[in-house]
Parts: C-alpha cells; structure tokens; sequence
C-alpha cells in the first residue's frame, strides 16, 4: 500500500528535479561558467548621460566585452518614458554585432531589468523624459525563474499525463475527462505567466471593468483597478522580475478612488461575466493580493469553459474527436485565459447544438423535460451574450414530434422555442429598426441607419460587397490565422505550429468517422442556418461598424465563427473513408498535437517577452 | 410516492418561473419607471461637411430624471486620443462635480460616478472637453452625405445619461421568464404519473 502510493508520487518527483536540472544547467549554462568576481557588477559609473540636440538624453555605458545575463537600472520617472537601446553583442562566431532594444521607463514600477544573455562591449541610450537613474548594475548571479520553471514543470506534467492516458489505452470514454485535465493545466500556465494587464485581448479594459462591477451594489473603484483600466498602464514588463515588482506595486494601490451605487441586477447581455466576476470576488472576499483575484477571475473563466466544452464532448454522439481539437484551438485557449465573453459564447453554443446533434442521429433520443431545460441553458447562455446566433434554436423544429412524449407536447415545446428565439433576436433587431441602436465610432464614419437606409435603398449593391468581401475573406475567418493562432494584441503564433494546428483540424475533420451520422436534410438545414447566420454577422459588422457606403466590410473578426466550426464540420461527409488507426494511438495524437501547439505558443508569447 | 414527487417537482419548478414572471410584473407596474436620456450631440446638424474644432468644446445637457447615478461619455474618434486632454463636469454656476487629466492613448470611453449629483440645484450640466494640444482638428458636424473622413470628435459625441433602473430590461426578463415557464411546462405534465 504504501509502495503503491510512493509509485505514484515518482513521477511527479523526477518531473520536479528534472525541472531544477534544466532550469540550472540549460538556463544558466552560461552564467555558470562565470567567475564569482562578475557575477554582480556595477557599472553606474560608468553610465554617462548627455543631452542631445533635441533636449533629449544619450546615455552610454562602456563594457570590456562582459556577458551580461540582466542589466538592472533602478531608476525614478514621473511619466512613461520610452527608451531606445543601441547595443554592441557577440554573434554566433563571437564577431561583434550591433542591436537594439525598446523599453520603458514605467512610473510606477522602479526597475527595469533587461535580459540580455550575451557578451556586450558597449550600449547607448537615447529616451527623451525626466528620469532619474539611481543604480546601474549587471546581474550575473543565477535566480531561478519562478515563471519558467512552472512552465517547464507543467509541460512536462501534460506529456506525463498524455502518456498514461496513452498507457491506459486512450480510450474515447475517457476522453471529455483528459481534455478537462489538460486544458485546465495548459490554460492555468498561461494565466500564471501573464503579467498583470487588461490590454492583450481585445476590449479586455471592457469585459474586465464589467467582470468587476458584477452582483455589487456598491462598487469601490479602488486605485489598481483603475490603473488597469486605463489603455496601456504596463506596457513593456518584459522580465520575471518586473512581473513580481508590478504584481507588489498593484498590491499597494488599493485606496478607493469611487463608491458607484448600483442595483446588483446583471443584465442579460452581462452574463458572459459570470464566471469572472465570481472567480475575482471569491478571491477578493478571501482577502488575497490583487494580483491573484486578477488570475483567479481568469482562471474561473477558463474553468467554466473547459468544463462546458467537456460535458460537450462527454454527451456528443458525434465527432467526439472533432470537438476535442476545436476545443483546443489555440484562440479558444487564449480568449479562455482572458477577461472576455467568446469562451462563454463558444462553449454555450456548442453545448445546445451538441444536444440537438444527438436528437437528430439518433432517433432513440427522448426529448424530455431535461433535455430542453439544458438545451435552453446552454443556448440562452450564448446568445444572451450574442443575439446574433439566436437563430440557430430554430433547428430545434427538425426535431421529428416522435421522439416527444406526445404530438402536442412537440408542438407546444416548438412553438415556446420559437418565441424564445424571437425575444432574443427582439434585443437587436428592434434597436435597429427604431434607430435607437448606436453604431460603433472606433469604425470611423459609422450609423446603422443610414448604412440600413443604404442597404435597403440598393440590395442587389450590399449583396456585391457581402458576396466580394465573403469570397476574399471566407476561408481566413475560418482556419486562417485568426481563427486558429492570432492571441490578440500579443500577435500570432509561429508559422510551424499554425500549419500543425490547421492540418491536425483537417486529419480529424476527414477521419473521425463514427456509425451515427446527420441524415442528408438535415445537413441541408443545418448549412442554411449556418450559412444565414453568418450572413448575419457580417451584415451586423457592416450596420454597426462600417464607414457608409463602403465596399468591404470591416469588424468581422475570425472568433465570431468559431462557435460554427463544429457542426459545419458535422455537415460535411466523409463516410467514404476508413479509419483504422486504433483508438489508443489516435486519441492520444487529437488531444497531444494541439497541446504541444498551445504550450510551444505560451513559451514564444509569453514566456520569452514576458517572464524571462 | 416518491416517484409521484419526483415527477411533480418539474411542474413546480415551471409554475414557479411563471409566478416568478407575473410577480416581477406586478412590481415593475407598481414602481415608477425612471427614464434614461439619451443625448446625440451634433448628429441632427446637417449644414455643415468639415470644420475646424475650437477648443474647449462645451456641450449643455438637460437632466430630466429623478436620481442620475452615473454618466457615460463616449468620445467617438481615435484622433483626439493622441494628444492630453481634459474632461470635466460642471453646472451652470460653475461648481465642479467632475474633471480628469487624460495622457495620450487613454481610452475614449469613460464612465463616471457622479455621487453628489443628488445636491444638484438645476437639471443642467455642462460637459466640457479641452485640449490644449489639438490645433486643426477638423470636424464633421453633419450627417455624412458625402464620404468625408471623421476627424474630430464631435458627431459621435455620446452623452447618455445612465440610471441604474434600465426598465426595459426587465420587462424583457419578465417576459422571457414567462417563454421559458410556458414552454416546459407541457413537457412536464407529459411527464407526469
């Protein structure tokens, strides 16, 4: 017994000592190799700062030729000064090369600490601001990254897990439980190396603003929240130790700037927040440091999605492998560890339309009291969210009135779904007509009525640009970058992995067969719901976020589209081909592929720029 | 008997969202409704395509509600954030309720708690933005009938005044609770011993 449990903590010790061993020898190869006399150095007087034409500053530091692992400058500025950095390092055949580096004097963190791991001879600083350098130096010692070495730790652990899933013979039950386990480990490195900021998704000061104010009627917009409210308060935090002083520094901004009154009531199209508003006033009730309500708002967000996409792929009776992949897309992981609504959207939609895929393949399956209840959930979850997929409820009358108790039960039931649907399409569709819905100025010269006004006065015109721009853009919104690899205002990932990520997509697109599949009609239905649906999207960005009169449609972003992948896939047909790779083998691949995607993007987003 | 129940709680659960629903109602009918104003500066003018924009640009919004809680300011055009810039609230005599210094780049929406609205003496603010810096922005203050690039901020200068009762909201609730209730409701009884 007690041999059984020391068995199973071994891995998890050879995990952590190889950890240390790689982050020692492999991280600090070079630093090891320095003599104890160079490990620190100050080099502040050496720093000479001279003013330039401009009124600007050029500073210079002048090194013999010394490895400089972290340049740390305690500094104190007022104001957010940008610096540019010219420096002198060693190439590959140790010949001298020339570089530069941006940086920024934050106002409030009071080092900047730059990582350069090379030999440098010399470096010249140009930054234009008041700012006062107190200390110089270079840090040769070796600290142990706290950011990496998780990151290393996890990835290892995620490989670990693959393998006894693999062992244990992979099988397709277990699948909906690993995909939990592993996109909560993936999505959890991800939050835990981001550095503290509402600005790398897109409209992260919104969705983290309203995340905030959720259930409370008396809001206290305290210091830190408003400085991460502001567009840009910590942008270039770019080492492990920055992170740590930002993270102390929010710490200590807690005074209340405001008290806003408020009624607690969440609005319907505020319930995307839910999980992030829980996870950061848990974390905030417990009394825990800013920095982790921030995290654990995230993190509650993360867990909401992974575990509605799980019991998705759990209850799916088709294209389990399929859900498996679009789960683990890398902008869905991404948008998951983020303040943003677009996982709730995802996950609630794929929920309802899993379900409504099994009543159609599979006659056998009784629409009772608790299919509908959870179907209505899950859809009214997204959509309340997002009227604009409220359409897709009405596949609910495919549904054949056989599989209810009675006829008038389905008649009954249909005809509630159909006023269902109606009310929420009821919250923009009436905007729009009675002029009373705004459009969105950051698209410039915008106005949903007179672009309403314009498409109605000239149809057959708007259905040329509808058609022109959905020609050049259609495949992109779907597996094109931004579908698949963009993280936002952070960039995208590699090309190499972006092709593994779209061709894993497409092998399991082509050879999840299963014996259950949607009769011809039904695919039919459903790729005109699809279809009308994304219509409407891109008519709703050409209303709310185009210039009048132009002939392209701006504002369509590829993540609007993701919730529709899974059943476009289920439409197409692929009975023709024969799987016969076994299961051990090829559900180990579906959910590897795509975590090795995600963890090789945290390492070349996050944890190089960020934590290093 | 405990089948009997067992299939019964679903019934209970549907009347419940419909009682739910026709209370709901009967309170909103009995709470007076609050109205939100909603002011479009400059979007009605239609004289003029481009104009320069003097600053400070100051615009007078009557306040016809009972209790403003909060007051949302969208500036509309990305320009304006490229140079600092001053918001500030006033009344018609010149007591200050709000004013902010914004560094470039700060976000063009902002959302202010006003907590000593209540000592307002007249139903009249003042919202009032300078920029110092902002020396030629042209402004389109007219509908865009022609192709004219927006520049400054004016025709899509949204003041909407907020009041934390948003009625509409919850007669749509109401309604919707009385869709979800009637709609299961048929399956519950099909369910029923």
């Amino acid at each position: 017994m007690r041999w059984n449990c020391i068995k199973k903590i071994i891995p998890f010790l050879i995990i952590l000592l190889l950890t240390l061993a790689i982050e020692l020898f492999i991280f600090h190869f070079d630093v090891l190799m320095i003599s104890p006399n160079d490990r620190v150095i100050d080099v502040t007087d050496n720093f000479s700062c001279n003013k330039n034409e401009m009124g600007g500053t050029i500073a210079t530091i002048d090194i013999d030729k010394i490895y400089v692992n972290k340049l740390v400058v305690t500094y104190q500025s007022e104001k957010n000064v940008e610096v540019d950095i010219q420096y002198v390092e060693d190439d590959y055949y140790h010949k001298e090369m020339d570089s530069e580096w941006k940086d920024t004097f934050n106002k409030n963190l009071t080092q900047m600490v730059i990582n350069f791991n090379n030999y440098m001879t010399k470096m010249e600083w140009t930054y234009t601001g008041d700012v006062t350098i107190e200390k110089v130096s270079i840090d040769n010692q070796i600290h142990f990254n706290i950011f990496r070495m998780v990151y290393i730790f996890m990835f290892m652990l995620v490989g670990y897990v693959l393998y006894r899933y693999y062992k244990s013979g992979a099988s397709t039950k277990h699948l909906p439980v690993i995909y939990l386990i592993l996109s909560l480990m993936i999505g959890g490195i991800m939050i835990f190396v981001q550095p503290n900021v509402a600005m790398y998704s897109w409209d992260e000061q919104i969705h983290f603003r309203e995340s905030y104010r959720l259930f409370k009627r008396e809001i206290k917009w305290e210091k830190n929240v408003q400085l991460l409210l502001e567009t840009f308060p910590f942008y270039d935090i770019n080492s492990m130790e920055e992170q740590l002083e930002q993270s102390r520094f929010l710490e200590t901004q807690s005074s209340v700037d405001e008290i806003e009154k408020s009624s607690g009531f969440v609005p319907y199209n505020k319930v995307g927040y839910i999980f992030l508003g829980i996870g950061f006033q848990f974390a905030d009730w417990l009394g825990l440091p800013f920095a982790v309500c921030f995290k654990l708002g995230k993190f509650m967000n993360l867990l909401g999605y992974s575990l509605i996409m799980s019991v998705a792929i759990w209850k799916t009776k088709v294209g389990k492998r399929i859900l498996a992949v679009i789960a683990l897309l890398p902008v869905s992981i991404f948008l998951a560890c983020q303040y943003a609504y677009d996982p709730a959207v995802t996950a609630g939609l794929t929920l309802g339309i899993v379900y409504l895929l099994n009543a159609l393949v599979d006659r056998d399956t009784g629409i009772d009291f608790k299919f509908v209840v959870i179907f209505l959930i899950a859809m009214l979850y997204a959509c309340f969210i997002k009227a604009i997929y409220a359409p897709l409820m009405l596949l609910f009358l495919l549904i054949p009135n056989s599989q209810f108790k009675t006829k008038k039960t389905a008649i009954y039931t249909k005809v509630g779904i159909v006023i269902i649907c109606m009310l929420v399409m009821s919250t923009f569709v009436l905007p729009t007509v009675t002029s009373t819905m705004g459009a969105d100025s950051r698209g410039g010269n915008t106005s949903v009525v007179e672009q309403l006004q314009l498409v109605l006065s000239n149809p057959v015109g708007y259905i040329l640009v509808l058609k022109d721009t959905m020609i050049k853009l259609f495949l992109d919104e779907f597996i094109g970058y931004g579908a698949i690899g963009m993280y936002a205002y952070l960039g995208y990932i590699s090309d190499n992995i972006y092709l593994l990520m779209v061709l894993i997509l497409l092998f399991v697109s082509i050879t999840d067969t299963q014996k259950k599949q949607l009769k011809l009609g039904y695919r039919l239905w459903f790729l005109v719901f699809l279809i009308g649906t994304i219509l409407l999207i891109w008519t709703a960005m050409y209303l709310a976020f185009t210039p009048v009169g132009e002939n392209t449609i701006n504002g369509v972003q590829p993540r609007y589209f993701i919730p529709l992948l899974f059943p476009l896939i289920i439409c197409l047909d692929f009975r023709g081909v024969r799987n016969s790779i076994s299961d051990k083998v090829y559900n180990t691949i579906v959910l590897g592929i795509p975590s090795l995607v995600i963890l090789i993007s945290i390492y070349q987003l996050f944890i190089i720029p960020f934590c290093w | 008997m405990g089948q009997i129940v067992k299939k019964k709680y679903k019934i209970f659960i549907c009347y419940g969202i419909i009682l739910l629903a026709f209370l709901a109602f009967i309170v909103l009918l009995i709470k007076k409704p609050q109205a939100i104003v909603y002011h479009n500066v400059y979007a009605e003018d239609t004289s003029f395509s481009q104009e320069e924009v003097t600053f400070p640009l100051k615009e007078v919004v009557t306040v016809d509600i009972d209790n403003i809680q909060s007051l949302s300011l969208t500036i509309g055009d990305n320009t304006i954030n490229n140079y600092s810039y001053q918001v500030s609230i006033t009344d018609l005599d010149g007591n200050v309720y709000f004013v902010q210094d914004y560094d470039k780049y700060s976000s063009s929406s902002y959302y202010f708690p006003l907590n000593e609205l209540k000592d307002l003496k007249e139903n009249m603010l003042i919202l009032e933005i300078d920029c110092a810096d902002c020396k030629g922005i042209k402004a389109n203050l007219g509908k865009a009938t022609d192709k004219a690039y927006i520049s400054g901020i004016e025709k899509t200068l949204q003041i909407s005044i907020n009041n934390f009762k948003t009625n509409k909201q919850y007669y749509w609730y109401v309604f919707m609770l009385l869709a979800v209730g009637f709609t299961l409701l048929p399956l519950a009884r099909s369910e029923e011993i």
